[in-house]
């Protein structure tokens, strides 16, 4: 009797278990599924995290958001900020507030201080998890290329999917190619 | 042998109770046998521990790989079929096999990892940004029914350990009541292995474990002050003492809390001998903190100094001189706050003579009992003291120099000549 109810909490702690990742699998998967592109300018350096392996740290553009003024910029305060996409193509952040927008695709950021002129931020996708082979060669393409190019135009933008406020890193881009296809290319032999 | 030993640890009670033997040689033996026997147990616990640990860690690193030629679902897969494979491992220990600690310790071990792991690969797969102290709390959250589902120790630690990382990487967001609560959580576990078996060594390295992870946990979460956080250690730490202090027959476990208590005090004894310490005291920092947000470290160092004040109490009427001592460190701290900046040299001097003190009483007491171990915590005691004169750029290098020369030739023939009085 006792063995069976220890199986039956067990089995509950399992489904616990379970539940957690599995549900940010399902909330992921969907905005993959179903969300709006965006593209967000970026520059990638190369860091390691303990768990989760190698990953190129991601410095977005975006992350400057012109300060309006009466927003809370302590470190850590929750944010909502609207997408909007602009002339050149790529998404910019504006109009962050302490509320959750009734329309339109938004984001839920961390507010990181200020200057005079911008809100800075962190993006929930600060991240891309690469091979640990090919994280610090990404970067070193990416510096490569960005010294062949105007500064102002970064050679690198990530792809992300959003719907309903979750955000999902797609892809990250280097001179227009998908990371790895550009790894690819710069591997192969020249000719 | 040590197969025999535990057989006769078991037949021991039906031995006397035939009148075989009586029950003060049956204590005699259980006392002579049963170190031969832990050590039996435990190398039966630790090899299947010891190997599911180093399994999941290494499933931890193969998927850090990051697997470029997997795609997503099969890499999600592979992230959460560690986990599956662990909890079906855990439904046949626990149906199959429910009386081998190993296999109980080793599946909940591996189930903690997989989960660990499972969490570790979502957050890869779709480019989550880093919150190591939410992943880490959820781990041990994961782990602590395991904890009690499995009766599993070094899960207990595991989870501990996972919290103390979740205090530290929560960069003072965890308060100390959040992370007393969750340490709180697993004492019912504690109490069960220590009423099952208080004199086991798994009781023991339990609390030997369990109680540094959460005392640093609580140390992190305090609110930022050296002074308040300093008092609290001595508080805690004098607590520890008086708690572990021998009264006839002890438990191992206890030995641990002395252990643990006594080196700190040692610790903030050395340190307190220096004037420079005693003028950042004094400087009075956790005047400055806001009380209304550090109103949890406040109420936690009230905690802990009632419950010094009590068991000194006790100490004092009990005339355990040297376990009531231990309180003051705690006490002197506290007075500390009320004294202005010129006390910084008498305080040095105080704790100068404090420490001699107490390596003196405690060398006297080792001899009066025939206990090395007290002689040479004494001597280690004197001997820091006079180690950390080294930095003390008070005075000249030449004093320092023959000082030292004297004090350490007389270190080694006091160890020697103590060492013959004892054993003789």
């Amino acid at each position: 009797m006792k063995r069976r109810a220890v199986l039956l909490l067990f089995a509950l702690v399992c489904v616990g278990q379970w539940w957690l990742p599995g549900a940010a699998v399902v909330q992921h998967q969907r905005a993959l599924r179903d969300g709006t592109v965006y593209r967000f300018r970026t520059a990638p350096v190369d860091p390691v995290d303990p768990f989760r392996g190698r990953y190129v740290a991601l410095d977005f553009d975006a992350a400057r958001i012109p300060n309006p003024g009466g927003v809370p910029d302590d470190n850590g305060r929750w944010l909502y900020v609207r997408i909007e996409v602009a002339a050149d193509g790529f998404a910019r952040l504006v109009s962050p507030s302490l509320s959750r927008p009734e329309d339109g695709d938004y984001l839920r950021v961390q507010a990181r201080g200020s200057t005079d002129e911008d809100l800075i931020v962190e993006l929930p996708f600060e991240r891309y998890y690469l091979d640990e082979r090919l994280a610090p060669e990404a970067e070193r393409v990416y510096r490569q290329s960005s010294r062949q190019t105007d500064a102002d135009a970064r050679p690198a933008y990530v792809t992300v999917r959003v719907l309903g406020g979750t955000a999902v890193l797609d892809e990250l881009y280097l001179d227009g190619l998908p990371v790895r296809e550009r790894l690819r290319a710069s591997a192969a032999p020249a000719g | 042998m040590k197969t025999g030993a535990a057989w006769l640890l078991r037949e021991l009670p039906r031995l006397v109770t035939t009148g075989v033997i009586d029950a003060a040689s049956a204590e005699r033996l259980r006392g002579h046998y049963q170190a031969a026997a832990d050590a039996r147990g435990w190398t039966r616990v630790l090899l299947p521990v010891g190997g599911a640990l180093l399994i999941g860690l290494g499933v931890i690193l193969i998927v850090a790989h990051n697997w470029d030629v997997l795609g997503r679902a099969q890499r999600l897969g592979l992230g959460f079929a560690p986990l599956a494979i662990a909890q079906a491992l855990g439904v046949w220990a626990l149906s199959q096999c429910a009386d081998s600690r190993a296999w109980r310790e080793a599946s909940a071990v591996l189930i903690a990892f997989g989960f660990a792991t499972a969490l570790a690969l979502v957050g890869q797969i779709y480019h989550l940004p880093a919150d190591p102290a939410a992943y880490l709390l959820a781990c041990a959250l994961a782990a602590l029914p395991l904890v009690y589902l499995f009766s599993a120790s070094v899960t207990a630690v595991l989870c501990a350990l996972s919290l103390l990382g979740w205090v530290g990487a929560g960069r003072g967001d965890v308060s100390v009541v959040e992370a007393a609560i969750l340490y709180a959580l697993l004492l019912p576990h504690v109490r069960w292995v220590l009423r099952g078996d208080g004199d086991s060594l798994r009781a023991a390295l339990l609390v030997g474990a369990l109680l540094p992870l959460a005392l640093a946990a609580l140390l992190l979460s305090l609110r930022p002050s050296a002074a308040l956080g300093l008092t609290w250690v001595a508080a805690c730490a004098g607590g520890l003492v008086q708690a572990g202090w021998p009264t006839g027959a002890m438990p191992r476990w206890r030995r641990s809390l002395l252990g643990y208590g006594i080196v700190a005090i040692g610790g903030i004894t050395v340190i307190a001998t220096f004037p420079d310490f005693w003028r950042d005291m004094l400087d009075r920092p956790w005047l400055r903190l806001d009380r209304a947000q550090a109103w949890d470290s406040f109420a936690a160092l009230a905690v802990v100094l009632s419950g010094l004040g009590i068991a000194t109490t006790r100490a004092v009427v009990a005339r355990r001189w040297m376990a009531a001592a231990a309180a003051v460190p705690a006490a002197a701290l506290m007075v500390s706050a009320l004294l202005g900046p010129g006390w910084a040299g008498p305080l040095a001097a105080g704790f100068v003579l404090y420490g001699v003190g107490v390596s003196l009483a405690a060398v006297r007491a080792g001899m009066r009992d025939a206990s090395m171990p007290a002689i040479n915590a004494g001597l280690t005691l004197f001997a820091m003291l006079c180690l950390t004169r080294f930095f003390d750029a008070d005075w000249p290098f030449t004093v320092r120099g023959l000082a030292f020369v004297g004090v350490g030739t007389g270190f080694i023939i006091a160890h020697a000549w103590l060492r013959r009085r004892v054993t003789a």
